[in-house]
């Protein structure tokens, strides 16, 4: 009976307990989706066309939830990070838990992932500091773990050399992927929108209403723009021309050759998410539920969606949809040309991560740390 | 003014805080009433009205209103729907359920809901409860000050909905809710500007020391003064640091336990030098003020020193000189007058002229509205709620008597009531079943009533001209550049047209004329409330103003003792106190002076409603039940083994009908279990004015029962009763209650139970206006009559009446010591009569715990309360802990109890010491001498018992 009750309990013990992540059997250089979005410049388009029906996969689940960061993808290993301070590593074919990393804290942005190794940062509990983790996550080691000043609340870039990481205090530090430093800059005021990277440089906006410019080879500040008011948005940048949201609603397109604002459109509603550049036109989106698709040359407003939710995720650009996240518990399918709703995913809880699209899967997920994978089907895209 | 609550729970423990501008300070530092309704004791919450409710519901509300107030309803949900829109922005957060907004149309109807518990003062304007997640607000005129408590009770909601969201989605436990400042402060700062209340009120606390640093803030905890310093100190962060670090506060909070690591965390400075920066920054900004303006002690004679006054109306008898006026100096509201040419001491005591709030006539005096005047052949004009509505009451000061009063079927409350210069009219304002606040005059001979106005515009503070040809009055109809802005309007009884007399981007206040026919008032114009007076041009058109006072803090009324001194009610050292000043004091005030342009004033404006498209449905009220509370246990008892229950808990939206659920079960072993299941189903209805209740129960199991022998024994009983409450008034009611049992009772030991049908019947009367100190009663009177037969119908085993008067008298001797004595019996008499029981810190003190039973019992109590601490604090390195009203006693008990025979006198007498924790709890500690022995011999010794419980 002793010997029952104590296989039970162990039994009872370890079902409580999860698996660290080791990934023996994964394979090295495989492909993946690395970053939050998928390129360096964290643009959020997609060059493709897709339907707008869809299939859902499978249905996973975390410990706590997500604040506008997404999922990141190698091989076919799917990795999120909670707010509960976990790193989850799941199976991407069929959504089964693989492995987990605790920490007594929260992970609010997007980790990393440079070949075997994956980087997330953990903003410390009852600590002024968060650390960024450097994890081998086959050999399921600790390769570097970097305390840093301030909140982890902005999305990393993920350059060939080192990654990139903004704090909320607005500290902007280049990390090669051993841990090393190769430089900081500091901005005087607080950083609560993500970075941008184009062209050799860094951009980065902060609640002073300045854009920064830093060389990301050397980590000099390369131009500041005063564009007044205050930023809780990132800049984008396209053929040198920079768009950004301010709190005040106020979308504004800026030449960064000219050293002028184009033109400035009033949204009528805090903005909170980077705008997407899509061949022609800007997509933006503002608290107060609005969709603007807007003309890169007048900044007229050429279609208008209105969610009446809250709009703070990042939408996803394809060439012929965009799908816009609504804390509202609803994810939008538009029709990008005419702003036309042409379908709509009703969830049970608010939505928490912008939308990832990965190898004709679509990621979702909501509150309480629900994560649903779609299957989408691409159009020809020729 | 606003006056605003929240009431927020937990999961299991609930906090309720109720703040109200101004009268927070006085509900602190006075005592109150004693909600019991339910109790053996206690006051009643009369529903006078039987509201026909009904729902407008839109994508994010579920909006409740009745009776003829749809349309000041539908304008409530446009300021919902906006302030929703706007603070989803910025608190970064979506409210996904339906928010239950239940609106009022008078603070009078408000103070009949039963969506909380107990008593809701006058100075509540609205709160948000959390269990049911309800908003629930009363309108009281003002279009504006129902949008900004709508916006301020929202502020709730989010904040709320995102701190157990963000809970959730970090899965922790350990996330706390940020301070009180904090929270209030930030719904003020996020529901209204900055205005002339807020500067008054940091003004005169930073001036007068009570508050000057972020420190400070545990020093004015709960207070009103609060509210305005979390609001002052958020808006300064915003200032110094940027708007964003609002949020973000909030945002870090899952990071800190405590608050204060939070805002150094994300102001990136430590507390000290955030405290520093901010007392600089108050001190910079209100100290040079004292340069400029004057203090109302330094430039005026203070003539009270104690209490909360208001209303002061000057009126002479031809051989004194008299002040009238209400005021809150003993706990309860009254009429008081002062005689102000006495000089024979700084401070004299005024007279009681008419003690309110002891009976229904004068259940309430709205303390800080203008709702008295004194006409010259001594007659007061007043303003009393007396059951479901105000009524109007005309006082002869000769002859000390109530002469008339004047109640209308429309009109719900009423303020603002003076008389025409002949006595033969009053005009006042009032606010009808539609919530509009409009003028009226009543003939005083006749009783007619004219209405003046009629729309959603705030009219209120008429008064009629010297010559009687027309009514000035205070309203925000105000057109163009200054809209909605409160000036001062003419309203010519002959043409009934309504004209500017003012014009102006400022608030207007109690418009007066003095003997020669000047218009004064108050006005905001430059800061804080300060006398003005109306210029005309030599067109007999009003040209512009000038200003008469240059006080620090405002003057909220006056009076014109004679064409030099007026005696203003100010504020200052936040106290209500009266002042005395020669307008000459003020002769040579610079920039005293302000011209109105009338020119392209505008159109009326108009208050949008919800849109119709966004209105989902319309519809009348229904009762759909939801879950209040469950709380269940299991528990493994080493004797009887384990067992469990349950307890939950069914309401409306209204909170008007509620069920109640009991389930458990005193199985001792595995065959007792289904014939054990104890449960009890409970309906209280206390939507009319007739409260009912009604049930049934079953109960099986081992008990032990004080009133009996000391032994155990099992009994089974199942049936049902039926009960009802009739309120007569606030202070007075009937109960009658019947029910029926049957029971089987076996003592341990006994071979065969002893089987009845008991039928019970009791009728009471209740009676209670006591004051409640922090540990008991300290004013007032209470008293409960109940005669009560119960019979066993079937088997004739049991067959006994009961008769109970229980009379308790507390005599006031100061401010917060009182003199409580009662005398209570307790009468059962016939075949298996239940025991009384007494003994121990509730009755008979010095004696064992319920030692003494019996059949009949009586008890008298003598008992001196007074105040022993205020307040004491330890400071520990790793924790503080403070200590409030301690109160002492000295009393002198006596009483007995028997069956057939009486036995003996029993007494003791001593002295204790109670301590009232959070208001939930008092705890007791006596030390006396038990009178023995047939009341012949004093204890050898002293007592000592701990025990807790509030006084009787």
């Amino acid at each position: 009976m002793k010997k029952m009750s104590f296989v039970l309990i162990m039994i009872f013990i370890c079902a409580g307990c999860s698996k660290r992540i080791i990934l023996k059997e994964a394979r090295i250089n495989q492909p993946g989706l690395f970053s939050y979005s998928k390129n360096m410049e964290s643009n959020y388009f997609i060059d493709k066309n897709i339907t707008y029906s869809f299939e859902k996969i499978w249905e996973t689940e975390t410990h706590g939830s997500f604040l506008n960061s997404s999922i990141v993808i190698y091989d076919k290993y799917l990795f999120a990070a909670d707010l509960s301070g976990r790193l989850y590593c799941f199976d991407d074919v069929t959504g089964k838990e693989i492995g987990v990393e605790k920490f007594k804290g929260e992970m609010s942005i997007s980790p990393v992932i440079e070949k075997n190794q994956i980087i997330f940062a953990v903003n410390e509990y009852k600590e002024h500091f968060f650390t960024l983790h450097f994890f081998n996550f086959i050999k399921g080691e600790y390769n570097e773990s970097i305390e840093m000043d301030g909140s982890a609340v902005n999305e990393m870039i993920k350059l060939s050399d080192g990654v990139i990481i903004l704090s909320s205090r607005g500290e902007l530090t280049k990390l090669d992927y051993n841990g090393k430093l190769n430089w900081r800059y500091k901005s005087p005021a607080a950083c609560l929108s993500d970075p941008f990277y184009a062209g050799g440089k860094i951009y980065f906006s902060d609640t002073n209403g300045y854009i920064h410019v830093i060389d990301a080879g050397s980590g000099k500040e390369d131009l500041i723009i005063n564009l007044g008011g205050s930023f809780e948005s990132g800049p984008v940048i396209k053929d040198k021309l920079l768009c950004i949201g301010n709190s005040s609603g106020e979308i504004i397109l800026f030449d960064l050759a000219a050293n002028e604002t184009l033109w400035v459109f009033e949204s009528k509603g805090k903005i909170a998410t980077s705008p997407i550049f899509h061949d022609r036109i800007i997509i933006a989106t503002n608290l107060s539920g609005r969709v603007m698709a807007l003309s890169i040359v007048t900044g007229d407003v050429l279609w208008e969606f209105n969610a009446n939710g809250l709009l703070n995720a990042k939408p996803l650009a394809f060439k012929n949809i965009v799908i816009i996240p609504d804390l509202n518990k609803g994810v939008y399918f538009i029709n990008i040309e005419s702003g036309e709703l042409l379908n709509k995913i009703q969830f049970s809880g608010r939505i928490r991560h912008s939308p990832a699209y990965y190898n004709g899967k679509l990621y979702l997920s909501y509150d309480r740390g629900i994560i649903e994978s779609y299957k989408i089907n691409e159009l020809n895209n020729d | 003014m606003i006056f605003a609550s929240v009431m927020i729970s937990s999961d299991k423990s609930r906090l309720i805080k109720s703040v109200s501008v101004f009268c927070l300070l006085i509900l602190c530092a006075f005592p109150g009433n004693a909600d019991a309704q339910y109790f053996f004791f206690g006051r009643n919450k009369v529903q006078y009205e039987d509201f026909n409710w009904k729902m407008i519901g839109t994508e994010n509300f579920n909006i409740y209103y009745y009776g003829d107030f749809e349309n000041i309803a539908e304008i409530g949900a446009k300021f919902a729907q906006d302030s929703f829109d706007d603070l989803k922005q910025k608190f970064n957060h979506y409210v996904t359920r339906k928010i239950p907004l239940i609106f009022y149309n008078t603070h009078i109807h408000f103070q009949q809901t039963n969506t909380r518990p107990g008593f809701i003062p006058e100075g509540v304007g609205g709160f948000f409860e959390f269990f049911k997640g309800r908003v629930v607000i009363p309108y009281q005129g003002s279009l504006e000050q129902f949008e900004h408590v709508i916006k301020h009770e929202m502020v709730h909601v989010f904040m709320i909905d995102k701190i157990y969201n963000m809970k959730t989605n970090h899965r922790s436990a350990e996330l706390n809710m940020p301070p009180l400042w904090f929270v209030e402060g930030l719904a003020e700062y996020w529901s209204y500007y900055w205005d002339a209340q807020a500067e008054m009120v940091l003004r005169d606390v930073v001036l007068s020391n009570l508050f000057s640093k972020y420190s400070d803030m545990d020093k004015i905890y709960g207070s009103f003064i609060m509210y305005k310093a979390g609001q002052n100190f958020l808006k300064y962060l915003s200032d110094e640091y940027g708007e964003s670090k609002i949020l973000l506060l909030l945002e870090n909070s899952w990071r800190f336990s405590n608050f204060n690591d939070v805002l150094e965390f994300t102001l990136e400075e430590s507390i000290e030098h955030i405290d520093r920066k901010y007392e600089y920054y108050l001190k910079r900004k209100y100290y040079p003020l004292i340069g400029e303006k004057f203090p109302h002690k330094i430039a005026s004679k203070k003539l009270t020193n104690e209490g909360f006054n208001f209303s002061p109306c000057y009126y002479s008898d031809g051989e004194k000189e008299w002040l009238i006026f209400i005021a809150n100096r003993s706990g309860y509201s009254s009429i008081y007058k002062l005689e102000i040419n006495d000089k024979s001491k700084d401070f004299i005591e005024p007279l009681l002229l008419i003690q309110g709030e002891r009976e229904e006539i004068f259940e309430s005096f709205h303390l800080m509205k203008p709702s008295i005047d004194v006409s010259a052949n001594g007659e007061i004009v007043f303003v009393t709620k007396s059951g479901a509505s105000d009524v109007i009451h005309l006082y002869s000061i000769s002859n000390k008597e109530i002469t008339k009063t004047f109640r209308f079927d429309e009109i719900i409350s009423i303020e603002g009531t003076k008389f025409s210069k002949d006595r033969s009219q009053i005009v006042f304002s009032a606010i009808d079943k539609k919530g509009f606040s409009d003028i009226f005059i009543v003939n005083v001979e006749s009783g007619k009533l004219t209405r003046l106005t009629n729309d959603y515009y705030y009219d209120k503070e008429p008064v009629f001209s010297n010559d009687g040809n027309y009514v000035v009055f205070a309203s925000d109809r105000t057109e163009g550049r200054y809209e909605k802005k409160i000036n001062l309007f003419k309203y010519d009884l002959s043409d009934h047209l309504i004209n500017y007399l003012t014009y102006t981007d400022a608030n207007i206040a109690s418009p007066r004329f003095n003997s020669e026919g000047e218009l004064f008032f108050t006005t905001d114009y430059e800061d804080v409330l300060n006398l003005w007076k109306l210029e005309w041009d030599e067109n007999l058109e009003p040209r512009g103003m000038i200003k008469i006072s240059n006080f620090l803090t405002s003057v909220f009324e006056y009076t014109f003792r004679d064409d030099k001194r007026i005696i203003t009610s100010a504020i200052e050292n936040f106290s209500f106190q009266f002042y005395e000043y020669e307008i000459n004091n003020f002769a040579n005030i610079e920039n005293n002076s302000a011209v109105f342009d009338f020119t392209d004033i505008g159109h009326r404006w108009f208050a949008e409603k919800v849109k119709s498209s966004q209105v989902l449905k319309k519809i009348d009220y229904e009762t759909e039940y939801t879950l209040d509370y469950a709380v269940s246990q299991v528990i493994a008892d080493p004797v009887f083994g384990a067992r469990g229950g349950a307890i939950f808990t069914l309401s409306d939206m209204l909170s008007d009908d509620q069920f109640m659920f009991l389930l458990y079960n005193t199985a001792e072993d595995q065959t007792e279990i289904m014939k054990n299941f104890n449960v009890a189903i409970t309906r209280i209805n206390t939507k009319y004015r007739t409260n009912y209740a009604y049930g049934i129960f079953h109960f099986n199991g081992r008990r032990y029962d004080i009133r009996e022998s000391n032994e155990y024994f099992v009994e089974r009983s199942f049936g049902g009763f039926f009960s009802l409450i009739f309120p007569f008034s606030t202070f007075q009611r009937i109960e009658a209650s019947i029910s029926t049992a049957n029971s089987d009772k076996k003592l341990l030991g006994e071979t065969s139970p002893r089987k009845a049908l008991l039928m019970t019947n009791t009728l009471s009367f209740v009676h209670d206006n006591t004051l409640w100190g922090p540990t008991g009663p300290l004013d007032g009177s209470r008293f409960r009559l109940l005669l009560g037969y119960t019979s066993d119908v079937k088997f004739s085993n049991v067959n006994y009446y009961s008769l109970i008067a229980d009379y308790r008298n507390y005599l006031r001797l100061g401010f917060r010591t009182a003199l409580a004595s009662r005398a209570s019996f307790y009468y059962n008499h016939g075949k298996e009569a239940r025991r009384y029981f007494a003994g121990g810190s509730w009755d008979l003190r010095g004696w064992k715990r319920f030692s003494i039973r019996g059949e009949k019992l009586w008890i008298s109590s003598v008992e001196l309360r007074f105040p022993l601490i205020d307040r004491i604090a330890v400071d520990f390195p790793f924790l503080g802990i403070g200590l409030f009203n301690i109160r002492g006693a000295a009393y002198f008990d006596i009483g007995s109890a028997w069956d057939d025979e009486y036995f003996e006198t029993l007494g003791s007498f001593g002295a204790g010491v109670r301590i009232n924790i959070l208001n939930a709890i008092t705890l007791r500690y006596d030390v006396g001498k038990r009178i023995e022995k047939g009341f012949t011999h004093i204890q050898d010794g002293l007592f000592y018992q701990f025990f807790f419980g509030w006084d009787f």
